[in-house]
């Protein structure tokens, strides 16, 4: 049964139990912080440490629907003997061994092993649901090579009343991070959090960061291990560079919850939702009342040697109506830029979280993605302008430097005719073509890039009607004798010269209005 | 090859396009790129809305061919045995018998293939690939010539199976064969008012004559100069900035055989930089995978070939 599971990275249980006791560790120092009645006792760590690590780990490898119940109510008498110990071994204990249901009434008791449930139950849900996604391969059976389509993922393996594997993962790391914010909050708008001391500061920091940290590594690690399961079981070989893109895209997610807590109203940082509004508004007073405060008392303060003056009231004039409308548009130009500037960021977030999946966007994730595109596109234009611009500039300073060429821009080899034998007929057509080519140039009828000779004809026939039928018989021959192994007829050979000298002729004609037109 | 030889193949041409032209309206040049699929060995996916002559087109090639057509209506219950074949067993004869699947036809309409579940796509994609089939540890070999016309809708994603990269690969050529013009749509409703012309039409060649052309395709001379330009294609599309996947080696070859056949239905024994143009978009478009922010600008594969047909110097005659 359970030697089967492997969970690769092998450190994903380890890191989901570290999780789990850091959660449960931030819940007890927050009870501490709000009932002054209990203190965190620092022996509790290991303990929730201990329960989680035997939860996750029992979860994964040995938990089964047919285990019994009566293990699961061992581990929770496990629990309670351990407690009860460190609890009598750090203070003394009214009630003796024998009258253990007497520390049902003892908080000091009840509260640690309530946190102790807490960091079992949530360490063993993880548990179970990462050996449940390594048992995907038996769900999917032969149609697991489907799975690696988006579609088939989220819909086909979606049952209505389940939820897949990973959003379990993601709705706890969501639900305890919106708990956790909670609890910050109050704890700082209630001045609890001032009273603690910088060391009690220090730890409650240090828990959120883990938790943080690993509640990120085992929501992408989860994501991870269900899309190596997959693979393994199609065959389809392990890509080496997935593991660093995730790890890329995590570091992303950290920084943007880094920001994301960092403009939160909880002073964890100096850029706050308070300090940002406050700066805003500082700035519009400036503009829209004159110069500030201390300048204005400055103005305002009589000059000793002068007598004083009666005070009189400043008459309180109706601002006029472009100052208002100028507010309006500066508000709306305000907000508008920062609604642009988290469009954008949107944006950027998705393209680099779900880069291979852009297309099945919907609404108004699309419309970020497309946004942020559009933005980039401009951008890359813009530098390319100016690039280009800088390069005309030193083109008519200097004598212009050799660029590498791009694959398709590179000019095509210069044909030879390995192992056959140029006869000197198909020298002539060749040479009577490559004329034709530079006389048309003269004409203003250059070859283009990607032109094949029959396209180049038939927009020559097109500019000199009257020598269609001489230009389609000479792309002919010219064609015969370019591309056929066969050799040309003397006959076809010397029609084909005469046909070029022709169309050569037209084409002077033309160069030659063309230089009067221009003299005129 | 002789001259004679390349002239039926030009005529073997003419005669069934004009003979599926009795069917479908317009659409001459969609004809062709299948028969250069059919002449080159290869097989079509039909990518376009439902009703513009997908199914006809593939029944009037196989009249035309005097080849068996089959149809297959893909859906995700199909199983591979409803393609390659089953063997029942006969109580009066005490034995197992092999009842041939629809694979084996010479002309096979895989409609929607991209209903079919991965696993029948698969089965589907081996036959066509090896040109043989295997149930029950027997190996049916497939009558040549051999010809796999899938459909696709290009509209409609949902509860379907698109085909991976590498079984796109698989397909010589998409093809699209869009709406027809007002003119061609009332030719088809003057045509189609009585009874259909589908019954109408007879093979012009034999299977074994199809089976020759094949082969004489293959002897189409490809100057040094055009295979440049072929391989400078293919390695273009892959450095191409908005494309994460070009095209393979596969497609280098496909497009040259395709070259060939064009060539060979125009009467000519040697392929010029306008047979690998005409065949270029067909072949290569498919085989492109765009990049995922590309895709969102609205980019196309098809825009992508049509770029690098611009741009990749075609290296007819030096520049001077």
């Amino acid at each position: 049964m359970s030697r089967e599971i492997q969970i690769r990275p092998a450190v994903l249980p380890l890191v989901g139990a570290i999780f789990a006791a850091a959660v449960g560790s931030i819940l007890g120092q927050y009870i501490a912080l709000f009932y002054r009645g209990w203190a965190f006792p620092g022996w509790l760590f290991p303990i929730l440490l201990v329960f989680a690590l035997e939860s996750m780990y029992y979860s994964v490898y040995v938990l089964s629907p047919r285990t019994p119940f009566t293990w699961r109510l061992f581990e929770l008498g496990a629990m309670v003997v351990l407690i009860e110990l460190c609890l009598r071994a750090t203070r003394s204990v009214t009630y003796p061994w024998w009258a253990l249901w007497r520390s049902a009434a003892d908080l000091d008791f009840i509260i640690p092993f309530a946190l102790a449930v807490f960091v079992w139950g949530t360490a063993g849900g993880f548990g179970y649901k990462l050996a449940r996604i390594t048992k995907v391969r038996d769900e999917l059976g032969d149609q697991a090579a489907a799975t690696l389509s988006w579609e088939y993922d989220s819909i086909a393996m979606k049952a209505p009343n389940t939820t897949l594997p990973v959003e379990y993962f993601l709705f706890r790391l969501m639900g305890f991070g919106f708990l956790g914010a909670c609890l910050a909050v109050a704890a700082r708008r209630s001045g609890h959090y001032q009273s603690m001391s910088q060391r009690e500061q220090f730890v409650l920091f240090a828990l959120h960061v883990l938790a943080l940290t690993c509640g990120l590594l085992l929501q992408g690690g989860a994501y991870l291990h269900r899309l190596t399961v997959i693979w393994q079981h199609i065959n389809v070989p392990y890509p080496r560079q997935l593991l660093n893109g995730w790890l890329r895209n995590l570091v992303i997610v950290c920084l943007g919850v880094a920001v994301l807590v960092s403009i939160m109203p909880v002073d964890f940082s100096p850029i706050t939702y308070d300090n940002i509004s406050g700066g805003i508004a500082r700035l519009l007073m400036r503009m829209f009342d004159g110069p500030p405060q201390r300048a204005r008392e400055q103005a305002e303060t009589p000059d000793p040697g002068t007598p004083p003056v009666p005070w009189v009231q400043p008459e309180e004039g109706e601002p006029p109506f472009w100052a208002g409308l100028l507010a309006v548009l500066y508000m709306l130009f305000i907000w508008g830029f920062t609604l642009l500037a988290l469009v954008i960021g949107l944006g950027f977030l998705l393209i680099t979280l779900v880069h291979g999946e852009l297309e099945r966007l919907r609404g108004l994730p699309r419309a970020a993605a497309q946004f942020f595109l559009a933005v980039q596109e401009s951008v890359r234009q813009l530098v390319q302008f100016v690039l280009r611009h800088m390069q005309r500039v030193k083109e008519r300073v200097r004598i212009p430097k050799i660029r590498p060429a791009a694959p398709w821009e590179l000019e095509a080899p210069r044909p030879d005719r390995r192992g056959r034998q140029e006869t000197a007929a198909v020298r002539d057509i060749r040479g009577a073509f490559r004329q034709l080519l530079q006389e048309a140039a003269g004409a203003g009828i250059p070859a283009r890039a990607g032109e094949t000779p029959g396209e180049f004809g038939s927009r020559l026939g097109e500019a000199l009607p009257e020598c269609g039928r001489d230009i389609l018989e000479f792309m002919a021959s010219y064609h015969m004798a370019r591309y056929s192994r066969r050799e040309l007829a003397s006959s076809l050979s010397k029609a084909a010269l005469a046909q070029a000298e022709r169309i050569i002729a037209a084409l002077h004609i033309v160069r030659r209005k063309d230089n009067d037109r221009t003299d005129h | 090859m002789t001259e004679l030889t390349i002239n039926s193949i030009a005529e073997f041409g003419q005669t069934v396009a004009d003979n599926i032209g009795r069917v479908i309206v317009g659409k001459r040049r969609e004809v062709y790129l299948i028969l250069t699929a059919l002449l080159s060995g290869g097989h079509v996916l039909l990518e376009d809305v439902p009703g513009v002559g997908k199914t006809m087109l593939a029944r009037a090639l196989a009249k035309s061919i005097g080849g068996r057509f089959s149809r297959i209506q893909c859906t995700p219950d199909l199983l591979p045995s409803d393609i390659t074949g089953v063997s029942v067993f006969n109580q009066k004869q005490g034995d197992f018998v092999f009842h041939p699947g629809p694979i084996m036809a010479q002309v096979v309409l895989a409609d929607e293939i991209n209903r079919a579940t991965p696993r029948t796509q698969s089965s589907l994609l081996e036959a066509m690939g090896e040109m043989q089939v295997t149930v029950d540890g027997v190996t049916y070999p497939l009558a040549a010539p051999f010809l796999v016309i899938a459909t696709q809708n290009p509209i409609e994603y949902e509860g379907t199976f698109p085909l991976p990269e590498a079984q796109l690969d698989r397909f010589f050529m998409r093809i699209h064969l869009g709406y027809p013009s007002v003119s061609e749509e009332k030719a088809i409703l003057q045509r189609l008012q009585v009874e259909h012309p589908i019954e109408d039409i007879s093979a012009c060649t034999s299977l074994d004559e199809v089976a020759v052309m094949q082969r004489l395709v293959c002897d189409v001379f490809v100057e040094e100069s055009v295979r440049d330009y072929i391989v400078r294609l293919t390695h273009a599309s892959r450095s191409h900035p908005q494309v994460q996947l070009g095209a393979s080696p596969r497609g280098s070859l496909a497009l040259m055989r395709a070259s060939q056949a064009s060539a060979a239905l125009q009467g000519r024994d040697y392929v010029i930089p306008d047979d690998v143009k005409g065949s270029a978009m067909s072949v290569l478009a498919h085989r492109l995978l765009l990049r995922p922010e590309s895709v969102m600008r609205g980019v196309t594969a098809e825009a992508i070939v049509g770029e690098l047909l611009e741009r990749v110097a075609v290296g007819a005659e030096p520049r001077s």
